[in-house]
């Protein structure tokens, strides 16, 4: 997530509110975050104020009775309608919520009961109070975001954490789509699904990933015995309850020749599946730490990203292609490319600068590799 | 040599098998899908060795074709017998476990419970 | 591995899972439980059953993927298959689904090679009263499936008209109660299309299938009218009628394979193109009725129909590459079965046999019979197929009777010679009906069975295409399969 720092004043609380660039009147200041370059307004009744003005200790005086964040740059990044978490005692500023993207997740929980060897989530300490934040954050949330991600670690680690999550989205966020980003081994009780599904959240989704189609592999990709068995399992519960299901693979050295082979195996067993994304990898964290045996250019590997598209795209099976670059795969899979990449983790490269396709694209990850940057080449006349 | 072939005339040949290889059903299974070719009578001539009497029925028939087809289906009837012995039961098991009714709240993890985990 | 630290050196090092194979040339094409299939070549498969593959290696992995060996985990993949199977096999869930109607035996045609029947028209003692109607669509209520389609048949069924808009009606007041999903098609010639007819049709959404077997040269070789003159003309006016009135896709079409067509398929096919049908289904002659009796019509065997069927395959196959959206129903049919984990209704080739589960056929007097071609029996004086009358009968003696039992017993594929083996049995299915007819008893005869020659070589056919792998024609396989265009499967629309 995004974060801007500055100087708080004499707070040391945690806040979360809703950022506003503008002044707004009465009761909404309440949960409102006003941002703005200059102080020289009415701050009454703001729940924060966050400012690009440097202010001394002396002018602080002014402003000891409202938390406020002065001499943070980069102000622009703050939009209207995004979701901020204040620690006044650093200064930090973290966008929680972007107004503008199709892509805000929620970390449930940073634990996480499998270690994959391409997991790009750094691993971190939970902080304490994450579930009230995060209840917060729902409450504040605009009730028509189109989609919300429930994500970690490993969201289904902890059931009453999820649970509440799952439970305040339903009350404050109707028409959202919720999607679960789980490994699904937990699900092999179908207790577990069935107290999901009890809750009513009308608009579901479990994505859930799939790394072979033999258990072996699976497994080791996982550094956890019986993954493979397991998310079977809980695949085939979320069937039986009639929830709806997206497979995910990433794709890397260890299993994109068998990519075709998975797709197979995922019609085959998973019929009921609603969606496939096959992804690039994103390297972070321990992917970030093995990309030396990980790394498989996309030159070799889009190939069969293609059979395996094609083969479910026959068989009616919605299948995306996440974070990868137009420029590095043959035309006719443009139109299963998505825009999947948060927005606050896209760089900029010069080389797209020319591009005719570059507001289609999905653009990188900030974790970008060199060998890929080398391989990206403007699309001219498009 | 598993297999011999004896002829005795234009139209009858008597291949003698080695029993320990092939079951008198393989060969009966044979002669059953090319009885529109050949009639085929099966017996024991040794212990260790059974004969197959073929009589041909069509007259312009190319007999080297025919008998090398008659082989490769004896093997893979063999093969197949040899499969069911092997698996056979299994198959009636997955079968089994297909139509059983379902009581949706006893489901565990819905899979057997009973040991066949390995 | 479980069995490792048992210290059982000697053990194998996977477990072989049920299958069934058949040779393909070079490639040995195998079958699981589920009907999931793969081709590995000769050798492979001979290292395959000697316990030579290697684990890491990529006929192994793909075996293993197949739930065709094991080397870890013996439940899951039984859990697995024990699923899939459960779901190819659940077209048995809802039970009779199609009742077929023969509201009268009298007919406005005389085709030459008619095998329902076709007594005068004048005749009206084989005319389908009302009060039969009525209890007929009481028994049909009566069962369980949640989709219920009545098909209208005869003679020629729009004769007796009364009676066809009575049971729509009585049918529709009576599935107010039942709430099932009720779908209406007439079996019909066309020849008589009044206004009201077409009015009728439309308004309660009834569905057309009518007879077509090729350009003007060929339907009336053998479709007729009672005074000998052919009916092409007047039926392509009617087909246009109806499908202003009712729609495109509301009309279907079906053909007969004679002496006069088996070799110009082509032509068939451009006829159905060009009077706006989206699909054609390739069937053969069944030996019975005035068909039998008049043999020269046949002057073919079903080895010659096989070959000229591929053929038409080829074209067919063709004229989807060049743009148009046209599919034969057959190929659709099976090509499913090979290709997808789901079930297929067709009750003409399902394992058990259609008769009387899945369809049953309520003749004008009130008799029920397992499929048409029993009534055809019955007919002839055979009455082994008749497993009730309305009036004497209730639904339980009928449906859960002894004689329906073992209709079906017999007619497994898991269990009748040579299908038991068979690699195709789980694409395949028996006709006990047919059977009897034809070689004597239910069971059924396979090597000298024409109803099983072209099942097997039509699927062996579409096995090697799919062998093949070639990725136009697979698209137009799945453009069948899924009902969609080639467009929509290469998303050609959305690209930019």
């Amino acid at each position: 997530m995004r974060s801007l720092n500055g100087i708080p004043n004499n707070f040391d609380n945690l806040i979360i509110g809703r950022v506003s660039t503008k002044q707004i009147k009465g009761k909404k200041r309440r949960e409102t975050i006003f941002t703005t370059p200059e102080l020289n307004y009415d701050l009454k009744d703001y729940k924060a104020i966050i400012s690009s003005k440097k202010l001394s200790s002396d002018n602080l005086e002014h402003f000891s009775k409202i938390p406020l964040i002065h001499s943070v740059a980069n102000l622009d990044y703050l939009n209207d309608g995004d979701l901020v978490l204040l620690e006044m005692d650093k200064g930090v500023i973290t966008v929680m919520i972007e107004n503008n993207s199709v892509h805000n997740s929620i970390f449930a929980t940073s634990q996480c009961n499998c270690r994959c060897i391409m997991c790009p989530q750094p691993s971190e300490q939970d902080p304490s109070d994450r579930e009230q934040i995060n209840l917060e954050i729902i409450r504040l949330m605009d009730s028509s975001t189109g989609a919300l991600g429930i994500t970690g670690g490993e969201p289904t680690i902890n059931k009453e954490r999820l649970i509440n999550i799952l439970r305040q989205c339903k009350k404050y966020l109707l028409k959202t789509q919720i999607q679960i980003l789980t490994n699904g081994i937990l699900l092999k009780s179908i207790e577990y699904v069935k107290e999901i599904a009890n809750i009513g959240i009308p608009n579901l989704f479990y994505c859930i990933p799939l790394y072979a189609d033999t258990d072996i592999e699976h497994d080791y990709i996982m550094q956890k015995e019986n993954a493979y068995r397991d998310t079977i399992l809980g695949l085939y519960n979320l069937a039986a309850l009639k929830q709806s299901v997206e497979i995910r693979i990433v794709v890397f050295s260890y299993n994109y020749k068998r990519l075709s082979r998975i797709a197979e195996f995922i019609y085959h067993n998973f019929p009921f599946v609603k969606h496939v994304a096959i992804m690039g990898m994103e390297l972070e964290g321990i992917a970030k730490k093995n990309i030396k045996k990980l790394w498989i250019s996309p030159q070799d590997y889009m190939p069969l990203v293609e059979k395996a598209v094609f083969y479910l795209s026959r068989r009616d099976i919605d299948v995306s292609i996440y974070n990868e670059q137009l420029c590095l795969m043959p035309k006719k899979l443009w139109a299963f490319s998505c825009k999947s990449i948060s927005d606050w983790k896209n760089i900029h490269i010069e080389e797209c600068d020319h591009c005719t396709l570059r507001a289609q694209c999905g653009g990188f990850f900030k974790s970008v590799s060199e060998d890929r940057m080398k391989l990206i080449k403007a699309i001219r006349n498009s | 040599m598993d297999r011999d072939i004896e002829i005795i005339s234009a139209e009858k040949w008597l291949i003698k098998l080695d029993k320990s290889i092939y079951d008198k059903e393989a060969v009966l299974k044979t002669g059953f899908i090319f009885q529109d070719h050949f009639d085929v009578k099966v017996s024991s001539i040794s212990d260790k060795i059974f004969g197959v009497l073929i009589s041909k029925k069509e007259v312009d028939v190319d007999v080297n074709d025919i008998a090398k087809r008659f082989f490769n289906e004896l093997i893979d009837q063999q093969i197949r017998l040899d499969n069911e012995k092997m698996f056979g039961d299994l198959r009636k098991e997955i079968v089994k476990q297909a139509f059983r009714p379902v009581h949706f709240n006893k489901i565990k993890n819905g899979m057997e419970e009973k040991g066949d985990e390995k | 591995m479980e069995w490792k630290k048992k210290g059982m050196r000697n053990k194998k090092p996977y477990i072989i899972l049920p299958y069934h194979f058949e040779r393909f040339e070079n490639d040995v094409l195998l079958v699981n439980i589920a009907g999931e299939f793969i081709f590995i070549s000769d050798h492979e498969f001979d290292k395959f059953r000697r316990y030579e593959l290697k684990k890491g290696e990529v006929t192994f992995l793909n075996l293993k993927s197949k739930h065709i060996v094991t080397d870890t985990n013996l439940a899951l993949p039984k859990y697995l298959l024990a699923t899939k199977f459960r779901t190819k096999k659940s077209f048995l869930n809802d039970f009779t689904a199609l009742h077929i109607f023969i509201l009268t035996l009298r007919c406005n045609q005389k085709c030459r090679y008619c095998q329902a029947s076709s007594e005068d028209e004048a005749n009206r003692e084989s005319d389908m009263d009302i009060k039969t109607a009525k209890k007929c669509i009481d028994f049909v209520f009566k069962s369980p499936s949640s989709v219920i389609k009545i098909e209208f048949q005869g003679g020629e069924p729009l004769l007796n008209f009364k009676t066809l808009k009575f049971i729509v009606k009585y049918a529709k007041t009576l599935n107010k109660k039942y709430r099932k999903d009720l779908q209406f098609v007439v079996c019909t010639n066309l020849i008589k299309l009044t206004d009201e007819i077409l009015d009728f049709l439309a308004r309660h959404r009834i569905l057309v299938s009518t007879s077509l077997d090729g350009p003007k040269e060929i339907h009336d070789a053998n479709r007729v009218l009672r005074n000998g003159k052919g009916t092409y003309e007047i039926v392509s006016k009617n087909i246009k009628c109806a499908q202003k009135v009712i729609g495109v896709r509301n009309v279907a079409a079906l053909m007969v394979t004679t002496k006069y067509n088996i070799n110009r398929f082509n032509e068939v096919i451009d006829e159905y193109i060009s009077q706006g049908f989206g699909a054609i289904f390739l069937r053969t002659l069944h030996p019975f009725g005035r068909a039998k009796q008049e043999q020269k019509l046949l002057g073919y065997n079903i080895f010659e129909f096989v070959k000229f069927y591929k053929e038409a395959l080829n074209y067919i196959i063709d004229i989807n590459l060049a743009g148009i959206n046209f599919s034969e129903i057959y190929a659709t049919i099976i090509l499913s079965r090979l290709l997808t984990p789901f079930p297929t209704g067709f009750v003409d080739l399902q394992s058990p046999a259609g008769t009387g589960i899945e369809c049953a056929v309520y003749n004008h007097d009130g008799d029920i019979y397992v499929s048409d071609e029993a009534r055809m029996l019955a007919k002839m004086g055979d009455t082994s197929f008749r497993i009730g009358n309305v009036y004497k009968n209730d639904y339980e003696e009928i449906f859960d009777g002894e004689k329906l039992r073992e209709i079906i017993e017999s007619s497994c594929v898991e269990t009748i010679p040579q299908c038991s083996e068979c690699a195709f049995q789980i694409y395949c299915g028996s006709d006990p009906v047919r059977n009897y007819h034809t070689q004597g008893d239910m069971i059924g005869h396979m090597p000298s069975s024409e109803f099983h020659h072209k099942n097997y070589l039509i699927i062996r056919h579409l096995l090697d295409t799919i062998r093949e792998n070639n990725p136009e024609v697979m698209n137009v396989f799945w453009s069948w399969i899924t009902n969609r265009s080639i467009e929509n499967i290469n998303r050609s629309k959305a690209l930019r």
